[in-house]
């Protein structure tokens, strides 16, 4: 099936790009482990390591539709194989590099490392078995939601014709960084407060268990998943520029 | 129609800009066929529509009997060589015949080598450091070794020196003669193509201006040379496709075929290029 | 082989021309292979399916014949039957149109034998 192939292609776009990510975490791992044995007592903390897998999942998806879109129009694959092959790589990739990184942070656990700093910090009451399972599940989850926004980012900027793409790249940091400040700002004292209280109930939803955040990174990923859909039904092959 | 690639009613449009109008044809199997017209015709943007490569605006694309368009199982009997380059950084020829024998089971790899041995293409070579008159002659090695039922060359010897030229089109042949498919060749080098193509497919402004075996195409018209007045005098009433002037000696294009010609006035053939030329200059 | 892309001749016809040429000159001895229309093919740089019509042309006219999985062959008294019909074809396109022409200029019947033997002399005299 063609989904088959189209998925062995993107993994064959990612091997190398992977190693050199595992090898710099390996690096950094021995770096904290000596500098822990030079140093004597002093505890190294090495945290992030799915925020980072997150980051690269982003970085991945950002560059799959562009390339994904141009390979695989031009071999004879439908819009909607290119597109679900890369939905489920993406979901497999996050399997594989959550499943990496908890061992990882066990192994580092193991060496002396303090691997579950930020993990305990946000989640004190997790513990057990479960309590794992449900990291787990939001750490695949966040990877993939991430990979979904890199590919519907990637499939804007495809999409999007030069001058969108200036008036684009301008505006939604303008807004991000000066637009939001100053509306909440100019806003008036009770909506900002409203908004206040809304925004930390979330949060604090959120962080109750991981689960719930599993489940927000899901509907991120739905949504994502749709209108980057909506960017490559119709989709041309395109060169750069 | 069970095999065979048939447009029907296909229109493209870029924003205020129609590249293809109300297009019907059909690609029969295994015939070559020779897809003629000037830059910005429409060629390439015809062929890329049926390689989905390209969304239609309107109309549709039936490729042995469905719908071609978005169609993993049709679009797998379709293989269209362009020049865009449309594979990942890094990625070598060697890579890319693989990927192409992973997308085209049909793909056969010992001729692919076999033919980069012939052109002096060297497999380890990543595609970005290869000349343009080298990154054509893989593609053009890809398309051949592919046997897709449907291969489409658009454009196929740009930047290619008069060797390597012969040297396609002789292993183009060699190709089809024994193990015939459906190719269409899409240029403006007119020539070189003309007695290697069965049916002459020519476009002008997104429209199909003619679709006819070549050797009609070749009996449409000739050319008629001698004394100005009496070269003036034969063609009065006739349609007139282009005329000059050099002195006393004139030399006219006309369409039809030759009728009670004067001794004195030389009847020549009108070669592919030059009715076509007329054609898309009307 | 020369093909004249020029000339008003379809390409198949001349294909099968060439081939009789060949076989007239002897290059292609009777009863052995000819070239398969896949080598013709590819060496002039024609279509295949040009190629084969001109072979076909010659198989029904009785010059060539298939060997069903190996392929075409010379007929036996081919180079004769050429060349019959070459003569026919010398005497329809030479020698009737000379004397046309020559009844057009008013030259008599003895001065075209005089001529004819007069170069004929002179050739063998090289």
């Amino acid at each position: 099936m063609k989904i088959g192939r189209m998925f062995r292609w993107y993994w064959q776009n990612t091997y190398w790009g992977l190693v050199g990510f595992y090898g710099a975490i390996l690096i950094l791992m021995l770096l904290g482990f000596s500098i822990m044995i030079a140093s004597g007592t002093e505890e190294i903390s090495v945290n992030g390591l799915s925020f980072s897998s997150e980051i690269m999942l982003l970085v991945l998806g950002i560059i799959f539709f562009p390339s994904g879109t141009r390979f695989g129009l031009s071999h004879g694959v439908s819009r909607k194989t290119v597109f679900c092959g890369l939905v489920v790589f993406l979901l497999a990739l996050s399997v594989g590099m959550t499943a990496v990184n908890q061992l990882s942070q066990w192994g580092g656990q193991q060496m002396g490392l303090n691997t579950y700093g930020t993990e305990r910090m946000l989640y004190p009451s997790i513990k057990g078995l479960d309590g794992r399972f449900g990291i787990i599940v939001s750490q695949i989850a966040g990877g993939w939601a991430l990979g979904m926004l890199g590919y519907f980012i990637g499939g804007a900027y495809y999409r999007m014709n030069k001058i969108c793409k200036i008036v684009v790249s301008i505006t939604v940091p303008a807004l991000l960084f000066f637009g939001l400040p100053l509306l909440l700002v100019a806003a008036p004292a009770g909506v900002v407060g409203a908004l206040g209280n809304w925004f930390f109930s979330a949060v604090e939803w959120v962080v109750r268990s991981p689960y719930h955040l599993a489940l927000l990174w899901l509907g991120g990923t739905v949504l994502l998943g749709i209108f980057s859909w909506l960017l490559i039904r119709r989709a041309p092959v395109k060169i750069a520029g | 129609m069970d095999q065979g690639i048939e447009v029907k009613g296909l229109t493209v449009r870029f924003g205020n800009v129609t590249a293809l109008e109300q297009v019907n044809l059909t690609l029969g199997e295994n015939r070559i066929y020779g897809l003629l017209g000037r830059n910005g015709a429409g060629k390439s943007t015809l062929l890329n529509v049926i390689g989905n490569r390209l969304y239609p605006s309107e109309g549709e694309v039936i490729i042995d009997g469905e719908m071609g368009t978005d169609n993993d199982r049709a679009q797998g009997k379709v293989y269209y060589m362009g020049e865009k380059n449309i594979y990942p950084e890094g990625t070598t020829v060697k890579q890319m015949f693989r990927w192409s024998k992973d997308f085209y089971p049909d793909f056969d790899m010992e001729y692919a080598t076999v033919l980069a041995g012939r052109f002096g293409l060297n497999l380890k070579k990543k595609l970005k450091g290869l000349s343009t008159g080298y990154l054509t002659i893989a593609k053009l090695i890809v398309a051949l070794a592919s046997n897709a039922p449907y291969t489409f060359f658009d454009e196929p010897v740009l930047g290619l020196d008069a060797n390597h030229r012969e040297m396609f089109y002789r292993e183009m042949i060699h190709c089809y003669s024994e193990r015939p498919r459906t190719i269409v060749i899409s240029t403006h080098l007119i020539e070189e193509i003309a007695d290697i193509i069965e049916q002459v497919v020519m476009i002008k402004e997104g429209k199909i201006l003619l679709d006819r075996p070549v050797e009609e195409v070749k009996q449409m018209g000739y050319q008629v040379s001698g004394k100005a007045s009496e070269v003036d005098d034969y063609c009065a009433g006739k349609k007139i496709l282009s005329e000059d002037l050099l002195g006393g000696l004139k030399s006219a294009c006309l369409l039809g075929r030759p009728e009670n010609v004067p001794e004195s006035l030389e009847i020549t053939p009108l070669d592919l290029q030059k009715l076509f030329v007329q054609l898309t200059n009307a | 082989m020369q093909f004249n892309f020029e000339s008003d001749t379809p390409i198949y016809i001349q294909v099968a021309e060439q081939i009789k040429d060949a076989i007239l000159s002897g290059a292609f001895p009777e009863e052995t292979q000819i070239p398969s229309t896949t080598e013709v093919s590819v060496t002039y740089k024609i279509n295949p399916a040009t190629a084969l019509r001109g072979v076909t042309l010659l198989v029904d006219a009785g010059i060539l014949y298939k060997k069903r999985g190996v392929g075409i062959f010379v007929q036996k008294g081919a180079a004769e039957k050429i060349l019959n019909q070459r003569k026919d074809a010398f005497y329809n396109g030479y020698i009737i149109r000379l004397l046309e022409e020559a009844k057009k200029l008013h030259i008599s019947r003895q001065e075209i034998i005089r001529m004819i033997e007069e170069e004929i002399t002179d050739g063998s005299g090289h």
